[in-house]
């Protein structure tokens, strides 16, 4: 909290003239030019769990005109904003208006407000014209001394460190009218005249000081827009003229501090300097990252290089304002340089608005906070930041519930912390603003900023915390943000029996066998001299090989492909459309189910068994037979019966094969489709679980004795957390939502055999409040009996996790009976398409399966990301890490009867989303390999542990099977090779050999006399 | 003695060929040679090609089959159509983008179709020496050629068949690495600057696809 400089050891001295001497302004430009991050996995960008640096402060903090009130009552004068707001907004006057906080009157809330945060310090401003109504530093307003030293003799009681801010906009209207305000050079004298009052009667208290709060909009908006008091547009000239005698006021300030203050006091000053911050339109641009860093030093460079650079305005500014910009002299640049004692830093949404008046330079504004402290850090040697305001505003109709405020703050307070341990950056404190709504400047009252909610029209101005009050609290409270959501990762496996899969969408049926050559009993000549036409030749008919799966060319596609991944499983879903093409049984597509029979089987033989998707709607395709889309779909209830038909049609002929069946993929998206009106919602669902249980039970009936497989429905299952954690409504809302979406199908069919009773109350209750709504059917007796219980397994396609947020219910539209809306955590990873990768949000998934339907198998059978990269895919190899890694705790911590996890999905369509292991144009990602470790270990082991499935070797066994099934032309080549070798040798030996006898013969000739001796 | 001698000499040829036998057996079991079709000096059973001619006098062009299902000469490289062999000599033409055969009309219009017509949607390709190709209805024997671009849907008037040359596509162009877009500026006039609110539907992307 001391200067910087004199302590430092000579090598760090060194370091900083280096840095000095290489740093002069313009290195901030680095932070555009970086690298592009090392793909969307990055530590460096992944939300950093934490604690902040042991001795951080926390504050919260208001302006003195915003919260005050008590205008000019008690011996305050007006201010230029007084009169603003009472001539320009309409508004009855900020301050005094009696529509305010009035902090003057109740100051006792303010600080049982900064109790309930548990704050370490509070930044306030002192009210200029309260202390001096005419502005002059005559005869202070004693019950104005009287205030604020009431409010820190009661800080220092309660152990809260007042961070005072001199300046913050309401400058005594009496200096306006007489000198013209800051245009006017007197005003630095007169400033320094307060200043020298204030730390004389407080210094004694105070030990961080704050000159002027965000000279910019002072300058900028006061001078040059008019959007701030005194809301003059008096031009170039007059803007620079202020920014120039604010500038002087504040080193006039500093100096007055150090030489006659500093010594007995000993604290710290600074003036708080605001900005926003900018991105290239195109990064690597070198010419729009000259724009933005002219974007940056044209706002937070005009005063942050005269006071914590070298004493004069930026280059840039210099060239480009030529005449307009005042000039200092080389007094008053060694005068002006280094006075500050700290940089204070404020980001918040002032700084971006109105959006017409910033100097964008035609580039992109943004919110990151991280990346303006790292142009800090470099432009301005890396001075100690205390980030003296941040935060954002809700609309005036948010109450207590402001759920957006806690996740910008989560957002930009975890900048900060990746800015202080990764980055290096020293900030030292932060202060969440505001502390209290109130007067928010041009907007008046249309906008909140508060930590606490203030009914302005009661009497008692009660400050309510709101959510995001409770959150900062928890943060304060745990010094940053600890881990809490995920428990610390487990080593273990799964059982041997586990089933590791793939998934893969609708495969469309390959109509024509692709090798005809084999099937087709012609022979053809080519007229290769004349028209070069095949003919055939009649009366010739050839021998040819009966049908056989290598006729389809997209299987062995689908196996090669398979293979490389090692899985267990593969799950498919057949096209009932293609199967049945009438709807009915009268035409069987014979072909199509033996391509279908022909994937099961030869999948089986690389000893990959199938889990097969009876139907499987998409958004563009609902699947169905034409003539039952055209009878009404799944609206009529005879669709169910032609399901149960197509089912047992399909059971007959691949149930020998397979024994995993999925009958309807996310029954609960495509009820959705029949959006119309609620009512068709809920019916197209009755409709779709009556079919699924009349398939179970046919399948329980006529197949189970002999086939032995197990048969459930595939629900679309992404969990559910409440956005607000601090609103009970919100938390009603994620339990409904998953009412809705899990429990409509799973209650029927693990549980009672009805639809949930919390859903049917929902809704009741909308009815009772006149609110349009629909009525679910009522399952009959007869229905009950269908459904209850018809699953062998839960089967759960999850993909993310939602934060959901109560929506005050509404009529209208279908999907809106269950009052819900999403947010998206901004600070969670995600993919391109806005998926939240959230790994724990599965574990508590399984849990609530397991609690409300009991031990049923549960079968993950969809789980995947898109990961735009076509090779190197990390955030698919980080997601499918983190969520196996959740099942695998969900299974042995928690119990969850996981039997298998099934990767979305095996490939991915041009142009769409990349879900896939493998690309568009099979092209094998780097995840596969990931993927591949992962199901040999059958999970996460520990090193030391032996693997206890025999599993690892049949997978060696497999590796020889697959070098031979992969090599075997060569193989064959080989033998063949070999056995020419062999032949060809024998037959040179024997001829060797005979040669030989030959001889030996020949050399025997003589002793043919001796032939009877032989023969006898 | 001799013959006894040269039975001898028999005996390791008789281990021999059992072994060698059963070699053979086991690496040729029942599976075939993988990637023997005949087919293959085209690439593939399935070729993927842009069907390519220069015979329109006025201009080039590359037969299009659009997802209105009309069939058009385009003048820049269209989206890719699958050529796929049914039978010596006969081949189907798929649109990959737009799912659509290429089909004739018995007054030779071409048309694209989502269903597969095996008797308007089959051309035999006939492969001439300069290496362009032409194709002929395997149905009406009917020449393709393209529509004039002046009316889209008929081109009537006796004209022989018009070569194309079926090209290779070209390499798709390469995806813009991810993180050099920049992201969507956020709304800072709006106190949810990020859109982090949204509308309640619950996407899944096993149901996208």
């Amino acid at each position: 909290m001391s200067r910087r400089g004199p302590r430092g050891s000579v090598v760090l001295a060194a370091l900083v003239v280096l840095r000095a001497v290489a740093g002069l302004s313009g290195d901030g430009r680095a932070v555009w030019s970086k690298a592009p991050g090392s793909g969307p996995v990055n530590e460096s960008q992944l939300f950093l769990y934490g604690t902040f640096p042991k001795d951080f402060l926390w504050g919260a903090g208001t302006g003195a005109f915003q919260v005050e009130g008590g205008a000019e009552g008690d011996g305050r004068g007006p201010s230029i904003w007084d009169r603003f707001a009472r001539t320009r907004l309409g508004s009855g006057g900020g301050a005094g208006g009696g529509s305010d906080s009035d902090s003057y009157a109740f100051l006792e809330k303010d600080l049982s407000a900064l109790d309930f945060l548990g704050v370490s310090f509070y930044h306030f401003s002192i009210s200029w014209p309260r202390l001096f109504p005419d502005g002059e530093a005559r005869a202070a307003n004693a019950r104005g001394v009287r205030f604020y030293n009431a409010l820190l003799d009661a800080l220092a009681r309660r152990g809260v460190q007042p961070v005072a801010t001199l300046f913050h906009w309401d400058l005594p209207l009496a200096l306006q009218r007489r000198y013209g305000g800051w245009r006017n050079a007197s005003l630095v004298g007169l400033f320094n005249d307060y200043a020298t009052f204030c730390f004389r009667a407080f210094g004694d208290r105070v030990k961080y000081w704050l000159t002027i709060h965000n000279p910019y909009l002072v300058a900028w908006h006061g001078y040059g827009t008019g959007a701030h008091a005194p809301g003059e547009a008096a031009g170039a000239a007059a803007v620079y003229a202020a920014g120039h005698n604010l500038l002087k006021a504040h080193s006039k300030v500093w100096h007055n501090y150090n030489i006659n203050f500093r010594p007995h006091q000993k604290g710290w000053l600074s003036i708080t300097l605001g900005s926003h911050w900018i991105e290239p339109n195109r990064s690597e641009n070198m010419m729009d990252i000259v724009k933005c860093q002219q974007s940056m030093v044209s706002v937070l460079g005009w005063f942050a290089h005269p006071i914590h650079g070298e004493g004069d305005y930026p280059e840039e500014m210099k060239k480009k304002l030529l005449s307009i910009l005042p000039l200092f002299s080389e007094a008053e640049k060694s005068e002006m340089r280094g006075t500050a004692d700290f940089f204070a830093f404020s980001f918040g949404p002032n700084n971006f608005k109105p959006l017409n008046t910033m100097a964008k330079m035609g580039q992109n504004v943004s919110l990151n906070l991280r990346e303006v402290l790292n142009w800090i850090k470099l432009e301005y040697d890396n001075p100690r930041i205390l980030i003296a305001e941040n935060g954002w505003f809700t609309d005036s109709h948010v109450k207590t519930e402001d759920t957006t405020a806690i996740y910008m703050m989560k957002n930009f307070l975890n900048q900060v912390l990746q800015a202080i341990r990764l980055d290096e950056i020293q900030v030292f404190g932060y202060t969440a603003w505001s502390l209290l709504d109130g007067f928010e400047w041009q907007d008046a009252y249309t906008t909140r900023r508060g930590l606490f909610y203030v009914d302005f029209n009661s009497k008692q101005k009660e400050r309510i915390p709101k959510s995001s009050a409770h959150y900062y609290k928890q943060i304060i409270r745990e010094n940053g943000f600890t881990l809490k959501e995920s428990t610390p990762d487990v080593q273990g496996q799964f059982p041997c029996d586990f089933s590791w899969g793939v998934t893969e969408s609708v495969l469309k049926p390959e109509a024509v066998a692709s090798s005809p050559q084999f099937s087709d009993p012609h022979l053809y000549v080519w007229n290769a001299t004349g028209n070069r036409l095949l003919h055939r030749v009649e009366g010739v008919r050839l021998k040819t090989r009966p049908a056989q799966c290598t006729d389809f060319v997209s299987i062995k596609k689908q196996l090669e492909m398979l293979a490389r991944m090692k899985v267990t499983h593969y799950r498919f879903a057949l096209d009932w459309a293609s199967v049945l093409p009438t709807g009915d049984l009268s035409t069987v597509n014979r072909q199509a189910l033996r391509y279908y029979r022909c994937v099961v089987s030869e999948g089986l033989k690389l000893s990959i068994s199938p889990m097969v998707t009876l139907y499987h709607p998409t958004h563009a395709h609902l699947g169905l037979p034409t003539p039952l889309l055209h009878s009404g779909g799944w609206l009529n209830p005879s669709t169910a019966q032609a399901f149960e038909a197509y089912a047992g049609l399909c059971f007959r002929e691949l149930g020998d094969l397979v024994k995993l069946w999925i009958t309807i993929n996310e029954p609960n998206r495509l009820s959705d489709a029949y959006s119309r009106s609620g009512n068709d919602t809920y019916r197209a669902a009755h409709h779709l679980l009556l079919a699924h249980a009349r398939a179970w039970r046919l399948y329980d009936r006529r197949f189970r004795p002999a086939q032995r497989g197990a048969v459930s429905l595939a629900l679309h299952a992404d969990w559910a957390e409440p956005a607000n954690p601090f609103a009970a409504s919100h938390r009603r809302a994620a339990e409904r939502l998953l009412q809705f979406e899990l429990a409509w199908f799973a209650e029927p069919l693990f549980g009672s055999g009805d639809y949930p009773p919390a859903a049917r109350a929902h809704l009741a209750a909308r009815a009772r409040r006149g609110l349009a709504g629909a009525a679910p059917p009522r399952f009959s007796e007869a229905e009950r009996r269908l459904v209850r219980g018809a699953a062998d397994f839960c089967a759960l396609n999850h993909f993310t996790t939602r934060f959901v947020l109560h929506e005050q219910p509404r009529g209208g539209r279908p999907d809106s009976d269950r009052d819900v809306r999403f947010l998206q955590d901004v600070t969670r990873l995600r993919s391109p398409s806005r998926l939240a990768v959230v790994p724990w949000g599965a574990r508590r998934l399984l849990r609530w399966v397991r609690h409300n339907y009991g031990d049923v198998d549960v079968y993950i059978t969809a789980n995947g990301i898109d990961d735009p990269a076509l090779e190197d895919d990390r955030l698919r190899k980080y997601y499918v890490e983190k969520y196996i890694q959740e099942a695998l705790k969900a299974y042995l911590i928690d119990k969850v009867k996981i039997k298998g996890y099934y990767a979305f999905k095996l490939t991915e369509e041009k142009s769409k989303p990349r879900y896939g292991f493998f690309s568009s144009d099979f092209k094998a990602k780097s995840s596969i390999q990931f993927y591949n470790k992962v199901i040999s270990n059958s999970g996460f082991p520990s090193e030391n542990s032996s693997p206890r499935c025999t599993q690892t070797q049949r997978n060696k066994e497999c590796t020889v099977c697959l070098f031979l099934v992969q090599k075997k032309p060569l193989i064959f080549l080989g033998c063949c090779f070999f056995s020419t070798l062999v032949v060809l040798s024998i037959t040179i030996f024997h001829k060797q050999k005979r040669k030989f006898w030959k001889a030996k013969n020949l050399q025997h000739i003589p002793l043919k006399k001796g032939h009877k001796r032989v023969l006898s | 003695m001799g013959w006894d001698e040269a039975g001898a000499g028999f005996e390791h040829p008789g281990l021999w060929f059992p072994m060698l036998g059963v070699l053979l057996l086991g690496a040729c079991q029942a599976y075939p040679i993988p990637d023997s079709s005949p087919l293959l000096q085209f690439g593939g059973q399935v070729r993927q090609r842009h069907l390519y001619t220069d015979d329109i006098q006025e201009t080039e062009a590359h037969l299009e089959i659009r997802a209105d299902g009309t069939v058009v000469g385009a003048a820049r490289q269209s989206p890719e159509l699958e050529l796929k062999a049914l039978k010596p000599g006969v081949i189907q033409i798929l649109g990959v983008k737009t799912s659509r055969f290429l089909c004739q009309r018995p007054d030779g219009a071409l048309y694209g179709s989502l269903h597969f017509d095996p008797e308007a949607c089959s051309f035999r390709e006939l492969l001439l020496e300069d290496g362009y190709n032409v194709y002929w209805s395997e149905t009406y024997g009917l020449p393709l050629h393209l529509p004039s671009p002046s009316s889209p849907y008929r081109d009537l008037g006796p004209r022989g068949p018009v070569r194309f040359l079926p090209l290779p596509g070209l390499p798709p162009a390469p995806p813009d690495p991810p993180g050099i877009l920049a992201p969507e500026p956020p709304d800072v006039g709006s106190s949810d600057p990020l859109s982090m609110v949204g509308p309640s539907q619950g996407r899944s992307p096993s149901y996208a696809s």
